[in-house]
C-alpha cells in the first residue's frame, strides 16, 4: 500500500468528496420519490418534507393507473429498449469482430464510415426517417423505433468492442481454430465471452437514452398501442394543468426497472472501465 | 511405464516441398524443403523474426502457404483448414479458454465431435494422469500457475491424438527452473507418445537438448539441418556455428599465409607473430582472407604459443568457468575452463584450440572442409 492511499485524511478527503457527489446526483430522484407519495398541496407547500401522515397520498399512483393503459406503455418501452440492445450488441459485435480480426481491402475505411455515426446526431435525419417508416408501413409500430435506436447505438458500440476485440489473444483464436470451430463458433464462444464487460458498457451507456427517449416515440409511433412509458407520461402535463402527482409517480415507476437493468449490468460495466487501467 | 495403453500416437511424418510465404512483398519464408520423419522430435531454431513461428503455423494452417506444398503423411494439406490436418498445437501463452474449466478445456475438441460421454472422459482422464493435473481438472485457468497451464494447454492436444504436435515457444513464458523440469517432461512425453513433434524455439539449449533433428533458419531459409551433435561438430556456415553452442563460437578474421601439404597456415588478422596450421581438404588460395571459428571450450591454456588474452571479467559458475577477455588486436574472446577455481581476472593467459578444432570459413560465411 502506497503513503498516500493510507493517509486518513486523504481517505476522508476522498470519501468525502464522493458521498458529495453521490447525494447530489440522487438529490433529484429522492425528491421525486417522497413527492410521489404526496397529495398536490403539500408538493408545493414543502417540497422537500417526507411525506407524513396528513399529507400522504398515494392518489398519484392510482391516476396512473386509472388513466391511460401503463401497463402497455411499460411493456412497449421495455420491448424496445431490451430488443433494440440486443440488436447494438449483436451486430456491434460481428461488424467489432470482422474489423479486428481480418484484414480486408476497405477495411480502414468501414471502420472511419461507422466511427462517423458517432459524431453526428441521427436527429438530424429525423424528416428522412419518417418518409422512410411512411414509406415502408413501419410508422406506428415498436419496429421503427427498435430500427432507429439500434442505428443510432451501433457506431459507438462498433468503436468500443473492436478496440477490445484486438486485445483478445490471437493464439485463443488460433487454438479454436485447431480445435474445428468455425468462425462464428470462436465468435460467440471464445470472443464474446472474453468481451463482456466492454458490451455490458455499451449496453448501459445505449439503455438509458433509449429508455428516456422522447423524441423518435413522439415522431414515429405515438399511436395509443405503441406509445412508450416516457410519451405516454406526457398525458398528465396539460398545456394548462399538469397532475403533478401522477407525473412524479410515474416517473418513479420508470425509474425502477433501468434501475434493475442497471445492477445487472454495473458489475461487469465497472469491469470494462477499469480492464486494462488496472491490470 | 511400459504399457501406454491409448495414449499411443499414430504418428505420421511431415513433408516441405519448397515452401514460400511471403506478407506483401516482403518475403518471409524463401522455399524451405524438409522432411520430418514419423515420431521425430524436430525443431525449427533461429533468431528472432527469422520465420520459424511463421512456418509452423504455415505447418498449422494458421497462415496461408504462398507457394510450395506441405504434406503430413501422403496427404497433400497445403490448402486444408487447421482442424482437418490432423495437428495438435500448444501455444506460447498457452491460449487456455479461460472461462472453461481444465476438465472442459481439455474435452473441448472432443466435445465437439460429437464423440461418447464415456469415451471423451476417458481420453481427459488418461491425458491428466499422464499430466499429474488429475486434481486439478475441476479448477478454472486462472487458478493455476504458469507450468500448470501449460500443462493444460499440452493436454489439450494430446486429448485429440493428433497425427503431428506443434510447439510454439512453448516454454518461453515460464520461470527458468520450470522450464528445465518441463523440459524435461516434455521429452518423457514424447518417448511416452512416439508421435511426430515440430518444436519451435529461439533457445538453442532447449533445441539441443529436445530434438532428434534440429532445423537453424535464419533468413526465411534452412540455414542447416541434422541431429544436434551434428550441427555442433560440423557446422556448414557461420551462422549456424555461431547459433548453435553456447557460449556461441569465437570467430576471427584471418588470411592464409600458405598452403600446406594438408592444409593451409592462417594467420590472425592483428596478431603478426602467430600462425595456426589448419587442415583441409581444399584449401584456399595464399592470401585469401577467412574467418576462423574457436568454440570456447576448445580453446585450452597453454604455456606455449597461443593466443594472448587479456581477462577482464571472469563468469564462474561452480563446475566451469567463461573467461572473457580481448586479443592485442582488440577482437573479443571467450575461453571455457573447467574444475578448480582459476582466479584468471585481470590476468593475461596464453590460449590455444585443440588441434582439429578450427572451423575456417570463406568471406561470405560458408565452411571450407
Amino acid at each position: 500500500m502506497n503513503k498516500a492511499r493510507s493517509n486518513p485524511f486523504n481517505t476522508v478527503a476522498m470519501h468525502g468528496a464522493l458521498i458529495l457527489y453521490t447525494l447530489i446526483a440522487l438529490f433529484p430522484v429522492f425528491v421525486i420519490l417522497i413527492n410521489s407519495f404526496k397529495e398536490r398541496r403539500s408538493i408545493f407547500r414543502e417540497p422537500l418534507a417526507l411525506p407524513d401522515a396528513d399529507s400522504f397520498s398515494t392518489i398519484g399512483y392510482e391516476t396512473v393507473m386509472q388513466q391511460g393503459d401503463f401497463f402497455l406503455y411499460f411493456q412497449n418501452s421495455m420491448i424496445v429498449t431490451v430488443a433494440s440492445l440486443f440488436f447494438v450488441l449483436l451486430f456491434g459485435a460481428m461488424a467489432a469482430y470482422a474489423l479486428s480480426e481480418y484484414r480486408f481491402r476497405g477495411n480502414m475505411i468501414m471502420g472511419l464510415y461507422l466511427a462517423l455515426g458517432i459524431m453526428i446526431p441521427i436527429r438530424i435525419g429525423t424528416v428522412a426517417i419518417l418518409e422512410m417508416m411512411v414509406a415502408t408501413g413501419l410508422v406506428n409500430s415498436l419496429w421503427a423505433l427498435i430500427l432507429v435506436y439500434t442505428a443510432q447505438g451501433l457506431p459507438l458500440a462498433v468503436f468500443i468492442l473492436s478496440e477490445f476485440m484486438r486485445q483478445v489473444s490471437d493464439d485463443l483464436k488460433n487454438a479454436g481454430r485447431i480445435d474445428g470451430l468455425s468462425e462464428y463458433t470462436i465468435f460467440f464462444r471464445l470472443v464474446l465471452p472474453l468481451v463482456r464487460p466492454a458490451m455490458a458498457t455499451v449496453a448501459v451507456f445505449n439503455m438509458i437514452p433509449i429508455w428516456n427517449d422522447l423524441w423518435f416515440p413522439l415522431i414515429l409511433a405515438p399511436a395509443e398501442e405503441t406509445k412508450t412509458l416516457t410519451l405516454g407520461s406526457q398525458v398528465f402535463i396539460g398545456q394548462f394543468v399538469t397532475d403533478w402527482n401522477a407525473v412524479l409517480s410515474a416517473l418513479s415507476m420508470a425509474i425502477l426497472p433501468v434501475l434493475v437493468l442497471y445492477v445487472i449490468f454495473s458489475r461487469q460495466l465497472i469491469r470494462g472501465i477499469t480492464s486494462g487501467a488496472v491490470k | 511405464m511400459g504399457d501406454t495403453g491409448g495414449t499411443t500416437m499414430k504418428a505420421t511424418g511431415v513433408h516441405l516441398k519448397s515452401v514460400k510465404k511471403s506478407f506483401g512483398a516482403v518475403d518471409v519464408i524463401r522455399g524451405v524443403d524438409m522432411d520430418v520423419d514419423r515420431g521425430q522430435f524436430a525443431v525449427f531454431v533461429g533468431p528472432s523474426g527469422c520465420g520459424k513461428s511463421t512456418l509452423l503455423r504455415m505447418i498449422a494452417g494458421l497462415e496461408e502457404t504462398s507457394g510450395g506444398e506441405i504434406f503430413i503423411g501422403d496427404r497433400d494439406v497445403t490448402h486444408e483448414d487447421p482442424a482437418d490436418r490432423g495437428v495438435a498445437m500448444v501455444f506460447q501463452s498457452y491460449a487456455l479458454y479461460p472461462h472453461l474449466s481444465v476438465y472442459e478445456n481439455m474435452a473441448f475438441s472432443l466435445r465437439l465431435a460429437k464423440r461418447p460421454k464415456a469415451e471423451i472422459d476417458e481420453q481427459v482422464r488418461q491425458a491428466a494422469g499422464i499430466l499429474q493435473l488429475t486434481e486439478h481438472l475441476d479448477k478454472k485457468p486462472a487458478q493455476l500457475s504458469g507450468g500448470q497451464r501449460q500443462r493444460v494447454a499440452i493436454g489439450r492436444a494430446i486429448v485429440r491424438a493428433p497425427d503431428v504436435f506443434l510447439f510454439d515457444e512453448p516454454l518461453s513464458n515460464l520461470d527458468a527452473e520450470l522450464r528445465v523440469q518441463m523440459r524435461l517432461e516434455l521429452a518423457r512425453l514424447h518417448q511416452k507418445l512416439g508421435a511426430t513433434m515440430i518444436y519451435v524455439t529461439h533457445d538453442q539449449v532447449e533445441a539441443m537438448t529436445l530434438a532428434d533433428t534440429i532445423f537453424v533458419l535464419q533468413g526465411g531459409y534452412v540455414q542447416q539441418s541434422g541431429a544436434p551433435l551434428d550441427l555442433y561438430d560440423d557446422p556448414s556456415n557461420r551462422f549456424v556455428a555461431g547459433f548453435i553452442g553456447s557460449p556461441s563460437m569465437n570467430f576471427f578474421n584471418a588470411s592464409v599465409d600458405d598452403q600446406t601439404r594438408d592444409g593451409i597456415l592462417a594467420r590472425l588478422t592483428g596478431q603478426p607473430d602467430l600462425t595456426l596450421n589448419v587442415p583441409l581438404s581444399q584449401p584456399p588460395a595464399k592470401g585469401a582472407t577467412v574467418v576462423l571459428g574457436m568454440r570456447p571450450e576448445h580453446l585450452i591454456v597453454t604455456e606455449a604459443d597461443g593466443l594472448r588474452v587479456t581477462v577482464d571479467v571472469a563468469e564462474e559458475l561452480g563446475g566451469v568457468s567463461y573467461q572473457h577477455g580481448t586479443l592485442e588486436g582488440g577482437d573479443a574472446v571467450i575461453f571455457q575452463q573447467t574444475g578448480a577455481r582459476h582466479g584468471m581476472h585481470g590476468t593475461v593467459q596464453t590460449v590455444t584450440p585443440e588441434p582439429g578444432r578450427i572451423f575456417v570459413f570463406d568471406a561470405d560465411g560458408e565452411r571450407i572442409r
